[in-house]
């Protein structure tokens, strides 16, 4: 202890010193006075959005009590949204289960884990050809990639879905058909370097709002006159919190986001404005049935959609159609174009897709700062799980397919399976999957976070005798899903257990479990693996490798097989790492490395491919396909498309045409409907309900009128009303002047409140080549019952 | 009386001192050269007592971006700013200067408190979430010494938007109004800084 | 009696000479080194000579600027011989 004053301020002015230099201090050097008790941070990707937020949770005494947001990731520097805040609410809902729960006889009843394994385990092998797997673009990448093995090697049927395929599979089935492989080249950077953002039927102020600020904020900070150069184009269907914003909004007909990618193409040929160095070095053109086009077929494809014919169908002005064939033909402009559900959930989502990317290469505009076409996700992991691993009913890890023979043979080889194990015929894709769930023709389904029970379109049809089936759903709250299973688990979410996730611009980020599970909840991965293992101990062939041991096994650095089936032990072992570092083997085939587990694990997310330099540093990758910032662009290309199904490194412009959507409003029902998301909540809500400050702001759903409509139909807020479509209807509150305004002769619904499912209503007609259904347009009417 | 402080010099080295952040272990800490110095009346006195109830009921834990107190909300990105860019007094309620005029998106954090639907107001919290409390004060090297910061700085760099001599709440005013440069003693607290090596928690799950 | 602590920013070549020359100052005590910063505690008679002496500091070749850290700017020497 200091003997006098000036010792004291001595040791003082030393002390602080040292801390300075971040010496850690002498014990008892420095006074946490008021410190809350215990609090540490972790670092995770949020719950939510396919953003991809890196959070930092605050956690004391074992529970979250705070969550901020991360500094250091470059996604989100610190800035989060209202749900990423409250994230750390969704884990304490009064309703968690804690129990696995088994129906018998109408009733659902307390079992033990040890029940509920052994019943799966049985039922499954009483009809593994017929059980399926419906997950989520949710899963972590090992629940994701375990998944897949149970599946396409061990009940070899290929029965796996991913929700994603309700979400991301026209973005992903588009940048392959484009590019040859998927996932964007751009990053989020290309936000704080472009003048023009085109949103495609894209409200981001409410679903990637922290994207939105980025640009936002920087074209605000600017001076006017510079500011007024910074362009924000908001093209949709409905007014939203984004057009508050935008410096033009421009409406159009629903489906004719088609028509108008083909003007500005259209444009670009007919002004000369086109990259004709890029266009003649990285490109060529495709019929739409995939036939050899040259440039003149293409521009003879174009001539229907003259500015004329394009406004005529698109209901865009010339003026603003001749706008955006302006900017992109300006050699000088920096253009992001994003989208997400507008695009994708399209009965034509692949083909609107590929057209975005004939604007952008037509343009040039890729693969330089600012410059990118970006298809952003809905999903935590849609990219890092559904798309990257694979969790489709046609693929393999990292871009396989399990047509391929030797993509089969090279993931039979890693799993040590036995040869032949994997099917070559794809699965059933998700609506098939519901379809064959309700005729019969599947047995069983395996429900992991996800609710289909709510987000499945025309879910009476669907979801019809899903009861009856042997429906097992893990999730976390009682959801429309876990209604009509026969077993439900409970499971551990986000933080309660250890994850990797992959967002929109292919970074993966990891995080450490942080607290306990609720009750008897328990991981997802311990799930599948712990039913996968008792019907290897009851002798099923499928789970036996090639010399006969567990398909499934967890293996130490020995290559020690480990109990990790067995909870208390599964809860010692970080089993993550082990299958995530497992399935890493598989990602250098197309390009898309990942970094090991270890080194994830001390970054704040890595965009792959991620590969180490001569120094021995791993180097994640900002563009891809950008000479200088993807290692796997060879010298003096500049810009390579090496993912080039033909070899040679070209891109493929589609003739794609315009294709009617298969209904439209008509006299019996007159109305657009369009459904979507909102600020406050996560897609079914189930989480995002939970959260008091979430719940209050946007307690339940309703349905949006544009107030002259509103007007004719003598509707005012709060009017009950009924949306009725030739598949089903749904009686909701009428908002009048609420968040957003529909165009003329549409309505909008939310799909998030459980109590009011508005896919009773929706069509499940889907994209031909993605199978993607389309919940943004269908034909309904509507009437004031209250 | 002037006495101990922490001052940076005018030099590159302010901002990197501004950072500096002190590594406190909250298991072993001990005051070494004083006792605490807690401000013994600060959540004793009722009158801050109910105004930290208050505070307490606009955000979801310590930390978390406060819900909008008022029925105003903002059409578009940066409406807020008319009242928020600078304080000032409208409608007979002190408007707080925002900390940070740069972010024009809101309603992105911050969320109405009153519900978008009347008739659903009195639906019950289903949660049993409970978030960090609000520390009593900032910690203190020793007896004298100028608190710390009890909060992170980052979106929250301008301490005048809430410890100004008009904040509503009066135990958020900062007690010398004459100094404008705060950061000059009061330094950040690591713990809500997050800068935490990861990699210390490998080994295991 | 000004009391201060500093951080002297040397290049990482420079430290230990730098470290020595302080070393040998009556006034500067040196209270660590990491890598290529040395903290140190001084104490004057008055802030005109803290003045003077950072400026001494400043020009020791190697150093490449001063970071303080802690300034204790109490008036009187009597108030801290009292305590």
């Amino acid at each position: 202890m200091p003997t006098s004053r000036r010792e004291f301020i001595r040791r003082s002015a030393q002390l602080a010193a040292l801390a300075a230099l971040g010496v850690p201090l002498p014990e008892g050097a420095s006074a946490a006075v008021n410190l809350p008790d215990g609090l540490h941070w972790q670092k995770a990707p949020c719950r939510f959005c396919g953003t991809g937020c890196g959070v930092m949770v605050g956690v004391q005494g074992g529970r979250v009590v705070a969550v901020q947001g991360d500094p250091d990731n470059g996604v989100n520097k610190g800035l989060l949204c209202a749900k990423g805040y409250h994230a750390g609410g969704i884990l304490y809902g009064k309703d968690r289960l804690t129990h696995p729960l088994i129906r018998k006889n109408g009733v659902y009843e307390k079992a033990s884990w040890d029940e509920a394994i052994e019943l799966i385990a049985d039922s499954i092998m009483a009809d593994p050809d017929r059980f399926s797997i419906y997950g989520s673009g949710q899963w972590t990448v090992p629940e994701g990639y375990q998944n897949s093995k149970f599946i396409k090697a061990g009940l070899s049927n290929n029965h796996l879905e991913p929700n994603a395929r309700l979400c991301m599979a026209s973005a992903a089935v588009g940048l392959i058909s484009t590019f040859g492989v998927d996932e964007p080249s751009g990053c989020y950077e290309d936000l704080d370097e472009c003048d023009t953002v085109i949103t495609w039927g894209n409200n981001w102020a409410e679903m990637h709002p922290v994207l939105f600020s980025r640009f936002m904020d920087r074209k605000k900070a600017l001076p006017k006159f510079q500011s007024a150069r910074m362009t924000y184009i908001d093209m949709a269907t409905r007014k939203t919190r984004s057009t508050q914003s935008a410096d033009i909004y421009m409406e159009f007909v629903p489906q004719t986001d088609m028509v108008i990618a083909n003007c500005i193409c259209y444009q670009l040929l007919k002004n000369d404005t086109y990259d004709k160095d890029f266009v003649a070095k990285h490109t060529r053109f495709q019929a739409d049935d995939g036939s050899e086009m040259d440039l003149e077929a293409f521009r003879t494809f174009l001539e229907d959609y003259t500015l004329e014919k394009a406004s005529a169908l698109s209901g865009v002005s010339i003026g603003h159609l001749k706008m955006l064939g302006d900017l992109f033909g300006d050699p000088k402009r920096k253009v992001v174009s994003l989208w997400c559900m507008g695009l994708n959930q399209h009965t034509r989502g692949t083909a609107v897709n590929n057209l975005v990317y004939n604007v952008h290469l037509l343009a040039g505009k890729i693969g330089k700062p600012g410059s990118t076409p970006f298809s952003l996700t809905g999903q935590p992991s849609a990219c890092g799980t559904a798309r990257e691993v694979g969790t489709f009913a046609h693929a393999l890890p990292s871009g396989r397919l399990v047509a391929n023979e030797e993509h089969r043979k090279e993931c039979e080889d890693l799993w040590n399976a036995v040869p032949g194990a994997i099917n070559p015929k794809p699965g059933f894709h998700t609506v098939q999957m519901f379809e064959a769930l309700a005729a019969g023709e599947l047995t069983g389904m395996w429900v992991q976070v996800t609710n289909p029970g709510q987000s499945m379109p025309h879910l009476h049809k669907n979801l019809a005798n899903a009861e009856d089936r042997f429906l097992v759903v893990s999730d976390v709250y009682p959801t429309a899903t876990t209604r009509l299973a026969k077993v439900v688990l409970p499971s551990a979410l986000w933080v309660e257990k250890n994850g990797v996730f992959g967002n929109s611009e292919r970074r993966t980020q990891q995080w450490f479990k942080a607290v306990d599970p609720p009750g008897e909840a328990r991981d997802d991965v311990w799930q599948v693996l712990a039913v996968a293992h008792r019907m290897y101990e009851k002798g099923f062939k499928g789970l036996r490798d090639r010399d006969g041991n567990f398909l499934l096994a967890i293996r130490d650095e020995n290559g020690q097989e480990i109990e990790a089936w067995k909870w208390e032990v599964f809860n010692t072992v970080n089993v993550d790492r082990i299958l995530y570092n497992e399935y890493r083997a598989l990602t250098t085939k197309k390009h898309k490395d990942l970094a090991p587990y270890d080194v994830l694990a001390e970054h704040h997310g890595l965009r792959w491919p991620v590969v180490q330099d001569d120094a021995g540093i791993w180097r994640e990758t900002t563009r891809r396909f950008v000479e200088g910032e993807d290692p796997y662009v060879e010298k003096g290309k500049g810009i390579q498309f090496y993912g080039a199904k033909a070899g040679d490194d070209r891109a493929i412009i589609w003739a794609r045409p315009y294709v009617a959507p298969p209904e439209v409003p008509d006299a019996e029902y007159p109305l657009w409907l369009c459904t979507g998301r909102v600020l406050e909540h996560w897609h079914t809500g189930t989480m995002t309900q939970r959260v008091k400050e979430l719940h209050n702001a946007m307690p339940r759903a309703y349905v949006e009128f544009h107030p002259m409509d509103a007007n004719e139909l003598g509707i005012q807020d709060g009017d009950t009303i009924r949306v009725q479509s030739r598949r089903g209807s749904m009686v909701l509150p009428a908002w009048v002047r609420g968040r957003g305004m529909p165009a003329r002769g549409a309505v909008f619904v939310p799909f998030f409140d459980e109590n009011k499912l508005i896919n009773e209503v929706t069509l499940d007609a889907f994209c031909p080549q993605s199978k993607q259904p389309d919940y943004k347009k269908c034909a309904v009417r509507v009437e004031k019952v209250g | 009386m002037r006495y101990l402080a922490v001052i940076p010099v005018l030099c590159a080295g302010a901002i990197s001192f501004c950072l500096t952040v002190f590594q406190v272990d909250a298991e072993t800490a001990v005051p070494a050269a004083a006792s605490p110095s807690a401000p013994a009346a600060v959540g004793v006195d009722p009158a801050v007592a109910e105004e930290r109830v208050a505070r307490t009921s606009r955000r979801a834990f310590y930390t978390a971006p406060p819900v909008i107190p008022h029925e105003l909300f903002p059409a578009s990105a940066g409406d807020c700013l008319t009242c928020h860019r600078e304080e000032g007094i409208y409608f007979g309620k002190v408007s707080s200067k925002t900390p940070h005029p740069e972010l024009v998106n809101c309603n992105q954090c911050h969320l109405p408190s009153r519900p978008a639907f009347a008739e659903v107001e009195a639906a019950p919290a289903p949660t049993t979430w409970k978030g960090l409390e609000s520390p009593t004060d900032g910690t203190r090297a020793h007896v004298v010494a100028p608190p710390t910061m009890p909060h992170r700085k980052l979106l929250r760099e301008n301490c005048q938007s809430c410890h100004s001599a008009q904040s509503p709440f009066a135990s958020m005013r900062g007690p010398h109004p004459e100094r404008s440069s705060c950061t000059q003693c009061h330094v950040a607290v690591s713990e809500y800084e997050f800068r935490i090596d990861h990699s210390a928690l490998l080994p295991t799950r | 009696m000004p009391i201060s602590s500093l951080v002297v920013h040397t290049g990482e070549e420079y430290t230990s000479k730098v470290r020595d020359q302080l070393n040998g100052h009556p006034v500067i005590e040196v209270v660590h080194v990491s890598g290529g910063a040395i903290a140190i505690v001084t104490e004057t008679p008055d802030d005109s000579v803290d003045k003077l002496l950072w400026k001494q500091i400043e020009e020791i070749p190697g150093v490449s600027h001063l970071e303080l850290v802690y300034h204790n700017f109490e008036d009187g020497k009597e108030y801290i011989d009292a305590h």
